[in-house]
């Protein structure tokens, strides 16, 4: 080490917002990642607790499912198939909130939070990471499209993907804005299953919301998670007829999805700045 | 007291200072409704000339933690209560910020990661460039010994050795002040030996002002400057030389089974500074091999026994509270 080291002086004074913000959130980013490739046993855990509900519940329903107003021959395996991966996605944006409280035990985010980034790109990398990590398995399950016998166009595998995407982002920015505040992982367990896991019930992926009760219905209406599961499902089917009936058309659900997604980025970064180490 | 900010720094204000704290309160929040809100630090005020190895000693729950906090902008003050290099956090928060080094107590390693992925990760988050993040791991796993050792997962590797590493990451950046909160934590008495000679070679070498916190008085009688804080408040402070000097130059130490009688009779009959810290009495002087045999006839049968000592931080610590300095594992020390 020679006595010449000294940092580089930041040229003209304040440093801008731009310096460490992109490779702050990338670094981030890269890191979840990483975690997640050196812990191979969550892909099996998120991709194989879903898929396995998916096989036994599917088949169960398959032959005393009718779904009002879709094709006669859909099977319940069929229509529990966008529920399955939706629920892989939140489980890997449960499981990424959760290291936010992992890393503020370990220790390893109090050197983040006094590193010369944003908060706002801590919250970013952060987010992205986990809902790089939820597209990913999606993508994964989309390979089992053609065995169910959709037929997907090059139309509809975009909408799918731009679905997915925006889902991806809201859930991991809805866990994100849940764990920022907590302390104990058992705490975050109470909120999944007081809030994240009836939210994905009640999202039309285990049964339509036009056969259900006329108060759950409401409620459903109310759930979020309802545009953003519509607007896969009606994706998935994009151009075959006919087409899934939801409450509203897909750049309707699209949209009302992707507003609650900005929504809880927004929140993030928020949170992020507002809380003390 | 002298003005603990002159007697480090003469040159005052002008001085070219790595840390300056003025009148530092700090407050939590009550806990409860019911509670009464806490008060971590009273008015406390210092100064850290650049270059200096400086350390914060207090026993636990003397304020050192939160200090720690504020002073690496974790917790940030009320303005114009902290200053680093000259420059206040409001506003240039992140050049500050750029300039620190920070070692916690809790290790902030991610141990999933190998050591050059944790270097990396630490380098991106200070605006690196990834050449110069190669070049300077090379230099500072090599100067730290931990070279061998960079592809292996934080996980795999011995608490010394992760230290290390938590050491690499600090001067990763090349800081200008790197602090450091109970870095010893853990570590056996060699390894923390070695530990805190790396900090003073570092200092030496690249001429980093290095501010540590520690519990351990031993961990105190090397460093240019010690603050020494009790219940929030600064006690003592000076280099070790200057707080020593405040004691005579030697220290008779008498335990008795009626120390405030021999107390009253010592004081009147030698008009030397003494006090009494539990069943102790405590006599500065500057000819204790003369003095002992005298206080030892005069007071046959009150002293149980006398012992002597040159004067320590510890014996500092003692004079300032009248308390003796209570490690982390219950003894005295």
């Amino acid at each position: 080490m020679n006595a010449g080291a000294r940092p580089p002086a930041p040229e003209g004074g304040r440093p801008t917002v731009r310096s460490g913000f992109i490779p702050g959130a990338a670094v981030l980013w890269k890191r979840e990642l990483l975690h997640f490739l050196r812990q191979r046993s969550r892909l099996v855990g998120f991709i194989g607790s879903p898929v396995i509900f998916w096989l036994v519940i599917g088949s169960g329903f398959n032959r005393s499912f009718s779904y009002i107003g879709a094709r006669p021959d859909i099977s319940y395996l069929e229509f529990y198939f966008p529920g399955t991966i939706v629920l892989t996605m939140l489980f890997t944006a449960i499981f990424a909130s959760i290291s936010i409280i992992e890393d503020r035990h370990s220790g390893f985010l109090q050197g983040v939070l006094v590193a010369p980034v944003p908060r706002i790109s801590i919250a970013s990398g952060k987010i992205m990471g986990g809902a790089t990590l939820a597209l990913i398995q999606a993508v994964l399950l989309l390979f089992l499209v053609p065995v169910l016998g959709i037929d997907m166009t090059a139309e509809s595998i975009v909408a799918t993907l731009l679905s997915l995407t925006v889902l991806a982002v809201g859930l991991a920015g809805l866990g994100f804005v849940i764990a920022w505040r907590m302390d104990s992982t058992q705490g975050f367990h109470a909120v999944m299953n007081l809030v994240l896991i009836p939210l994905w019930l009640l999202s039309g992926a285990l049964f339509p919301v036009h056969g259900a009760a006329g108060w759950m219905e409401k409620i459903m209406l109310c759930n979020p998670l309802y545009y953003g599961m519509s607007a896969f499902r009606q994706s998935l089917y994009l151009g075959t007829v006919p087409e899934p009936q939801e409450f509203l058309s897909l750049p309707w659900n699209f949209l009302i999805f992707s507003i609650f997604s900005v929504i809880m980025l927004s929140l993030s970064a928020w949170s992020a700045k507002t809380r003390r180490i | 007291m002298p003005d603990p900010e002159q007697a480090r720094n003469p040159e005052g204000e002008d001085g070219p200072l790595a840390l300056r704290v003025r009148n530092l309160t700090f407050t939590y929040p009550p806990p409860s409704r019911n509670a009464r809100p806490r008060t971590a630090l009273k008015d406390v005020s210092f100064g850290i000339p650049e270059g200096d190895f400086f350390c914060i000693l207090g026993p636990n729950g003397s304020g050192k933690s939160t200090l720690f906090r504020v002073l690496t902008t974790a917790t940030l003050p009320p303005s114009g209560a902290v200053s680093f290099f000259g420059n206040e956090p409001d506003g240039r928060l992140r050049e500050i910020r750029r300039s620190l080094g920070v070692v916690f107590q809790n290790p902030a390693l991610d141990k999933k990661l190998t050591v050059d992925e944790n270097l990396s990760c630490h380098g991106k988050l200070y605006a690196m460039s990834a050449e110069s993040i190669a070049s300077r791991s090379d230099e500072i796993l090599s100067l730290l010994g931990i070279a061998g050792r960079r592809g292996e997962p934080v996980e795999t590797l011995s608490g010394g050795l992760a230290r290390r590493v938590e050491l690499a990451k600090a001067l990763l950046h090349s800081p200008r002040l790197l602090l450091l909160d109970e870095p010893t934590t853990g570590l056996d008495p060699t390894a923390r030996f070695e530990f805190l000679r790396l900090l003073r070679e570092i200092r030496t070498g690249a001429g980093t002002t290095i501010v540590y916190t520690t519990h351990i008085l031993e961990e105190s009688e090397e460093c240019d400057g010690i603050l020494i804080l009790d219940d929030g408040a600064i006690v003592a402070s000076g280099s070790p030389t200057e707080l020593r000097s405040e004691i005579g130059k030697e220290l008779i130490i008498m335990q008795s089974s009626e120390p405030s009688k021999l107390l009253e009779s010592v004081k009147q009959q030698y008009g030397l500074p003494v006090y009494r810290v539990d069943d102790t009495v405590r006599v500065e002087c500057d000819n204790a091999s003369a003095l002992i045999g005298e206080l030892l006839r005069a007071y046959e049968g009150t002293v149980d026994m006398v012992s002597f000592s040159r004067p320590s931080i510890g014996d500092v610590y003692i004079k300032k509270t009248g308390r003796r300095f209570v490690t982390n594992n219950g003894g005295p020390a």
